[in-house]
This record gives C-alpha cells, sequence and structure tokens, in this order.
C-alpha cells in the first residue's frame, strides 16, 4: 500500500482530532467536543503512522494518559466538578502539562518529518515545525504561573494569538492533508 | 537548619520533589536524550539548596504535616531547639544547633548534624587516600600518551596530567583544579575509554560529582535521596556515553557496548571528586540498554526540554498549592484542630493588611483560630489553651472580644480608621465595629449608651480597639495598644465630624480675623472584602471567609474638617451677616495657592460646595452669637491605593471670609507631630 494511502487519512484524523482539543461547544455542562474524543483520534492516526515513522511509537504511552486525564476532567465537569484541589492531583496536573507539550511537539515534528521525506519541504514541513515551535513557547509561557488575568490587555492579547495559533494548526495540517490526497490521486493515475 | 523538624521538612520536600521527578524521567526514558535526562536533576539540585521557607509546599503540604507532628512530639518535653509554638522555619539548608541539646529531638539533630560533618570528613580522608596513592603511579607509557595525544587532537580534547597505577581494575578522572587521569597499569586501556574519560574531563564531570556529594552529605540519613544521587550519578555516566557514542559511528558503537559490558560484573565504590567509566554491574546493563537505543535526538528537540524543564521549575521550585489549605479555619475536631493550629504558625499574615483584616475577623466572627495567625507567636499557647477551654463543639471558638461586642453586627464588618505606618514598619489604626446594642446591666456606661440607642432613631452602638500591626520576623501580627472606648450614635451620622471617632490630626492657627483649624479622620479598607457600599459606617460589607494573610489596603478616604472660628479675632468683633471659608489641599511643596479671583461673594451667600478646581468652600449666615464655626462640607472622595494623590496633603490653604468678603489667608502645614 503507499504510503500516501496511509499518511491522508491519518493526517485526517489528527485535524479533526485538534478540532476537539481546540475548540468547545458547550451546551450547559456539556461539552459536545470532548478534549479526550480528539487525543483518541490522533493516537488511532499515529497506530497507522507508526509503520511509516517508527518514532510515532513513542506518542502512544503519553498521548493515552493525556486522553485518561481529559476524560476525567470531562466526567467531572458534567457534575460541575473540576480536577483540582489537592497536591497531589495539582502534582498530576504539572506532570500532565509536561506531556502534553512533549506529545504536540514531537507529533508536530513527526507530521514534519514525513512531509520532508515526501518532498514537502517549503510547502508543509517548515511551517509545521514553525508551528510546533510557536506551540511550544505559547503553551509554556500559559504553563508558567504568571498572573495573566489580571491585564486586560494582555487576555486580548493571549486569546488573538490562540486564535491565530488554532487557525493555523487547521490550515497546515489542511494544507498537509491535500498534499498527500494529490500524491494518492497521482499515484492512481 | 536549628532542629530535626526543619531537617525532617526540608528532606522530605526534596524527596517529593525527587519522586516527582523520577515519574517524569520514567516517562520520557525512551523520548528525551540523556542530556534532558541528566540535566533534568538541576531543578532538584535547586531544590535542595533552597530552604523551605522560600516556597513551602512541594507538590504535597509537608512542612504542615512536620509542624502538626512536631506539636504532637514536643508536647510535655522541653527541648531547647524547638517547642510546640515555635514554629519551624528553615532559613538556611545548613545544620547549626544553637546551645545543648536537652530533649531526645535536640540529641537526634546534633546526631544529624555530626552526621554531615563526618560524611564530609569521610570524603576529604578517602579523596586525600587516593591522591596520596596516584602519587606513587607511574607516568604513562609512551605508546598510551601519544594514543591519548592523537584523541584530543581528533576530537578536539584537551589532556591532563595521567597516571598508570597497579591494582587498578578500571579507568577514572580524579579531582577537578588539579586532575588526574588514572589508568590501570595491568591492564590495556581502549581507545574508547580513553576518550569517555577524556570527556569527564572535558565537561567537569568530576566537580559535578563533588556537588553531588556535598548535597548527599546533608540528607546522609534519607535511604531515599541515596538512591536518587545513586541515578544521578548513573546519568552523569549515561551523558558522558551519549557524547561518546556521537563521536564514534557504527562498528565502533557496538565496541564500546561490548566495552561496558565487560565491565558488568565489576563493582563500583563511588568516590567524590571522581568520575568513572564503570559504576556498577547493574547500571552498566541499563546504560547498554540506553545504548541500543541511541539516536541522534533531533536538533529541535532541545526547544521542548527547555520548555518543559521551565514548566517543572515552578513547582518543584516555587512550591504548588496555596499553603493556607482550609483557609476558613473552623475545625471540628480534635485532629484537625492541631492541624489548624499548625497552619497559624506556619502561615503569618504577611502584610500589615492581611494581620489586620485577619485579626478583625477573629474578634467579629470569635474565631480564635484567626487571632492566633495574627497574634504575635508568643501568644499562641495562651490562645490555645483559651480556645480548648471554652471549647464547645466548635475546636476554634473564643470569646476574645470581650462583652462590649456580645451583640455585635456581624454583617457590619469593621472599619479602619485613621491608620498610620511608623518608620519602622508598625502600623497602628483605630479598628471600628459595629453593635446592635451593648449587653445591659454590664457597666453604667454601657447602659447609658443603650439609652442613647433607644432614645434616637436608627442608632447603632459602636466599639474602638486601638491596635497596632508590627513587622515580627515571623510576619505581621497585631496587638491592642490601648483602651477600648466605646460609642453610640445614629447610622448616618457615623462619618460626621462629631461622631466621637478620634481624628487622625489636627491644624490649628490664629489669624486677625478669627482662628481656622482643620480636623483629619481617615478610613482604610482591604481589598479582600466582596461588597462594600460606601466606606461609613452605616454600610454593610460582606467579607470572605478565608483567610487572608496577604491582603493589601485598596483604597481609603479623608475626611477633612476645615472651622473658622469668626469671633475669635483679637478685637472680637462679628461679621454682621455671614461668614464663610475656601480650603484647598496642596500635595506636594511645589503645589502653588491658587484660590478662584477675590469676587465678592456677597453678605447673603451661603451654603457649600466643592469645586472641580480643587477647593472646597462653605458659608453661613452669622446667627449673632459671640462666635462660630464654618465648616467644610467636602468630605473626601474616594482614593485608590497606588493613587498619586499622597494620603496627607502637605499643606491647607484656608481663605475666610466676612460679611461676603475675602478676610484672609491662612496655610496650614501638616508636620509628623500634628495629633488630634
Amino acid at each position: 500500500m503507499r504510503e500516501s494511502a496511509v499518511i491522508r487519512p491519518a493526517v485526517g484524523r489528527i485535524l479533526w482530532g485538534y478540532v476537539f482539543i481546540y475548540l468547545d461547544i458547550n451546551l450547559g455542562r456539556l461539552n459536545i467536543l470532548p478534549d479526550a474524543l480528539g487525543y483518541l483520534l490522533i493516537l488511532q492516526a499515529l497506530a497507522s503512522l507508526k509503520e511509516i515513522r517508527p518514532s510515532a511509537g513513542l506518542l502512544k504511552t503519553p498521548g493515552t494518559v493525556i486522553a485518561v486525564w481529559e476524560a476525567g476532567r470531562w466526567i467531572l465537569s458534567l457534575a460541575g466538578a473540576e480536577l483540582d484541589g489537592p497536591a497531589l492531583l495539582q502534582a498530576a496536573g504539572y506532570l500532565i502539562g509536561v506531556l502534553s507539550l512533549y506529545f504536540h511537539f514531537q507529533l508536530l515534528g513527526d507530521l514534519a518529518g514525513i512531509a520532508a521525506e515526501h518532498g514537502y519541504e517549503q510547502s508543509v514541513a517548515g511551517p509545521l515545525r514553525r508551528l510546533r515551535n510557536t506551540r511550544t513557547v505559547l503553551m509554556t509561557l500559559l504553563l508558567l504561573p504568571f498572573p495573566w488575568q489580571e491585564s486586560e490587555g494582555l487576555i486580548l492579547l493571549i486569546l488573538g494569538i490562540l486564535l491565530f495559533l488554532i487557525l493555523w494548526t487547521f490550515l497546515a495540517l489542511g494544507a498537509m492533508r491535500r498534499a498527500f490526497a494529490e500524491e494518492d490521486e497521482n499515484g492512481d493515475k | 537548619m536549628s532542629n530535626i523538624y526543619e531537617y525532617l521538612a526540608q528532606t522530605l520536600s526534596v524527596s517529593a520533589a525527587a519522586l516527582f521527578l523520577l515519574i517524569l524521567k520514567r516517562c520520557f526514558a525512551d523520548k528525551l536524550s540523556p542530556r534532558w535526562q541528566y540535566g533534568v536533576w538541576s531543578l532538584l539540585a535547586l531544590r535542595i539548596l533552597l530552604p523551605i521557607d522560600v516556597s513551602r509546599n512541594i507538590l504535597l503540604p509537608i512542612p504542615l504535616w512536620i509542624e502538626s507532628f512536631k506539636s504532637a512530639a514536643e508536647a510535655g518535653i522541653d527541648s531547647a531547639w524547638s517547642g510546640v509554638y515555635r514554629p519551624i522555619s528553615l532559613r538556611h539548608i545548613l545544620p547549626a544547633p544553637d546551645g545543648l541539646p536537652q530533649s531526645l529531638s535536640d540529641w537526634l539533630f546534633l546526631v544529624y548534624a555530626i552526621g554531615v560533618m563526618a560524611m564530609l570528613i569521610s570524603y576529604a580522608v578517602r579523596y586525600g587516600m587516593l591522591r596520596n596513592r596516584l602519587r606513587r603511579g607511574r607516568p604513562l607509557s609512551p605508546h598510551t600518551a601519544a594514543r591519548m595525544e592523537t584523541l584530543c587532537e581528533v576530537y578536539g580534547l584537551k589532556a591532563c596530567r595521567a597516571v598508570e597505577v597497579r591494582g587498578l581494575k578500571t579507568a577514572f578522572v580524579c579531582g577537578w583544579l588539579r586532575p588526574v587521569l588514572v589508568l590501570p597499569e595491568d591492564t590495556p586501556v581502549e581507545d574508547k575509554i580513553l576518550l569517555h574519560e577524556l570527556l569527564h574531563l572535558h565537561y567537569h564531570d568530576a566537580a559535578q560529582n563533588l556537588f553531588w556529594c556535598i548535597l548527599r552529605a546533608l540528607h546522609w540519613c534519607n535511604p531515599f535521596l541515596h538512591f536518587v544521587f545513586d541515578r544521578i550519578g548513573n546519568d552523569l555516566e549515561s551523558l558522558c556515553d551519549q557524547r561518546v557514542l556521537e563521536r564514534l559511528d557504527g562498528e565502533e558503537r557496538r565496541a564500546y557496548g561490548a566495552i561496558l559490558l565487560s565491565m558488568a560484573s565489576e563493582k563500583y565504590a563511588r568516590m567524590p571528586a571522581t568520575s568513572s567509566i564503570s559504576n556498577g554491574g547493574r547500571n552498566v546493563a541499563r546504560r547498554i540498554e540506553a545504548i541500543v537505543r541511541f539516536k541522534q535526538f533531533p536538533r529541535g528537540m532541545a526547544l521542548v526540554s527547555v520548555c518543559m524543564t521551565l514548566v517543572l521549575a515552578f513547582p518543584i521550585l516555587a512550591g504548588t498549592q496555596d499553603p493556607m489549605e482550609g483557609r476558613d479555619l473552623t475545625p471540628d475536631n480534635p485532629a484537625a484542630f492541631a492541624r489548624s493550629m499548625a497552619m497559624t504558625r506556619l502561615n503569618r499574615c504577611t502584610t500589615a493588611a492581611g494581620a489586620l483584616d485577619t485579626w478583625a475577623k477573629g474578634i467579629l466572627w470569635e474565631n480564635g483560630l484567626f487571632l492566633a495567625a495574627a497574634s504575635p507567636i508568643e501568644r499562641q499557647e495562651a490562645l490555645e489553651a483559651q480556645m480548648r477551654e471554652q471549647n464547645n463543639g466548635a475546636y476554634g471558638f473564643l470569646i476574645d472580644s470581650g462583652s462590649e461586642l456580645s451583640m455585635a453586627d456581624t454583617t457590619g464588618g469593621y472599619w479602619l480608621f485613621n491608620l498610620e505606618e511608623h518608620p519602622d514598619g508598625r502600623v497602628s489604626a483605630l479598628l471600628a465595629f459595629r453593635v446592635i446594642r451593648f449587653p445591659d446591666g454590664v457597666s453604667p456606661e454601657m447602659d447609658r449608651l443603650n439609652a442613647e440607642i433607644d432614645s434616637r432613631p436608627l442608632s447603632v452602638g459602636y466599639v474602638l480597639f486601638c491596635v497596632e500591626a508590627a513587622p515580627t520576623p515571623d510576619g505581621y501580627a497585631v496587638t491592642e495598644i490601648g483602651e477600648r472606648s466605646l460609642h453610640a450614635a445614629p447610622q448616618e451620622e457615623l462619618s460626621y465630624e462629631n461622631s466621637g471617632i478620634p481624628m487622625l490630626f489636627t491644624l490649628e492657627e490664629t489669624g486677625e480675623t478669627g482662628r481656622v483649624r482643620v480636623d483629619v479622620r481617615t478610613v482604610h479598607w482591604v481589598d479582600d472584602d466582596i461588597r462594600r457600599a460606601n466606606v461609613g459606617l452605616d454600610s454593610n460589607v460582606t467579607f470572605p471567609v478565608p483567610m487572608v494573610p496577604d491582603a493589601d489596603f485598596s483604597g481609603h478616604q479623608v475626611w477633612t474638617y476645615a472651622k473658622y472660628f469668626y469671633g475669635e479675632n483679637p478685637d472680637g468683633a462679628l461679621p454682621e451677616q455671614s461668614a464663610g471659608l475656601q480650603i484647598i489641599r496642596l500635595d506636594s511643596p511645589e503645589d502653588s495657592v491658587d484660590f478662584p479671583p477675590p469676587v465678592e461673594i456677597g453678605p447673603e451667600a451661603w451654603g457649600s460646595s466643592s469645586s472641580s478646581s480643587g477647593y472646597a468652600s462653605a458659608f453661613v449666615r452669622v446667627s449673632g452669637d459671640p462666635y462660630g464655626c464654618v465648616m467644610s462640607g467636602s468630605g473626601s472622595g474616594d482614593r485608590n491605593s497606588g493613587s498619586e494623590w499622597p494620603l496627607i496633603p502637605h499643606r491647607y490653604a484656608i481663605r475666610v471670609f466676612r460679611d461676603g468678603k475675602a478676610a484672609e489667608d491662612f496655610l496650614l502645614e501638616y508636620k509628623e507631630d500634628a495629633d488630634a
């Protein structure tokens, strides 16, 4: 089976995974786009990408841990509670934050690596790496316990950057999916 | 570090941080490079060097647990270096017992301190003996020396003095300032082993080893940390392996693994200020696994490694949760009460506002734990005894407020009048509480005030406490410094000039046309109130229940009352129809007096006003009395803390009027000693 036939649907799943992770649509307490589902979609995609890029397999464990954590948060949110409070939970929260930084960094890095190997360095791999680095720096800043919320201007700036990041992610993954779709079609011809 | 409990708090906090890092490293064992695996231990090093006072809770409330344990352990014994009511307070990490030990806990700490010294001395002695032995070593054979020189040239490394010593099984580097590369005389040494040791030399690993040995000595009686330091040493060796592998390729890497395999059965005795390729059989096996997994980690991984370390730095170095667990301090059983008392010792008020707020809440809500948190540490024992005595199921219950406040209006909150900040950091104020009425039959004064309350509609009583928040080594603590005074007045008149609440200061001057006087009263509020309608004593204030030990003053009001005694001029002549004044507040020495043009007001004019151009005025009709006064109707405006307006102005400029004409100007200057 051609690699592009595996990569294209996998990237599609990852794209949808990010939709679930980045977007929330709340009906009362119910978020109908739970983050946990997003991670499960990504893990499914990684299972098929592992054949092409072995390092993608390293993400299975951190991805699973994050998915379980997010599932727990989602269930608690239905009851109006939060996964917070006791010290151990706070420690777990930091662990998840660090795992998440690594997970998304490696994921986008692997996707960039796959794109580069197939000759899409300029159009796909480069932008993905830039996205990866920008996302990592921004998420690190947000994880640090600075009092961001005390400045309205800063809140607006961060919101703006986050929106830009979300859009950039969708565009970059969309571009990768299109590139491999074309490769797949050209291969058929 | 002055007692065993401080050591326990420090070593357990370090252990918690180490455990967290071990779990994290386990998650990333095959994902992040040996550089990160070793580098992340720098957070632990910083954690060890930082006393727990810098960041109380490292992932777990360990200081609170230890403080609670100490309270139970020290009850009934007389220790020289600790006590039930002496909170653990670690300002530095070195053991420093002060005086002779008395109790078991004192002796345990002394044993610990001696152990630290013994371990450091043992390191020094063993190192000295090793250096002595190395002095008897032979210089390298020409062949070995040439190989070493070639390796240094090929890999861009610097060599150092090298010797061959009989009876050694493995090569190592000894020393930091004057390092020596030591090779076994009886066994030929492979180039890769030489490279490994040269890389140890290049990256000053012997110095790092010495550093970790010193930290190990500080925690010599913590077996878990011994395990952690062993892991750190192994990670340092793995990092060196990584550096070797990065410089070799293909078959040479496999050969390097085979060399390590040959050392797998060897024992290893850790020696300070040395680094050795062989670190014990089990560790070598782990290193071989890492070599099998070896890959050139992509350059971009450095970014995420640094970011992850930054995120980890905060919980490990700065601590996690808010130290005031259960800040409402309302325990319902003896164990919770003991824990709450421990909390009040550990989490002292760090600001004067926080101390005054906490103390006031303690009085208002009859909560002895709040009082304990905001009172001097010396009062802890007495407060605890009172709480135990008065316990009626609510373990923090304490009537410290006195019978005057038995009918306190808790919805009324409290007010801080006439706050003064002194040069030595003390903050004094009048703390006012509103009462619905006073208890009957307790004293003639209270009965009289009750009669006043009953006779005038919407009247209330209020009690003034004279208090002071002083900085102490344990944070700010509040004490009463004067007599309490009782008053009664209609609620709406409580902010009036004659309400009975003393003034902060008074300025007076007599001129040709009479006497002028300025009285000033201030009221501060703290930033933890949820809702405050206005600042007068007729408002209701809601406070959140938890303690806020680091609260700040969020605003204040200044009430200014200006009077003109127009009958007190030298000739005693009164104005015929009206008298008045204009008052301007001058906030700095550079401010100029800028009265409006002296137009004639007219003899019929009266009333008061505040002008946006910064002055206030008031006029009265003269009633024929031999003297009278005119009061400014300005009061104040709300000002937030941080406003550029100073609380107390530098000067007041007053212009007085008689029968509509400007009569005289006064300039009253505020001095520090201008008391009310």
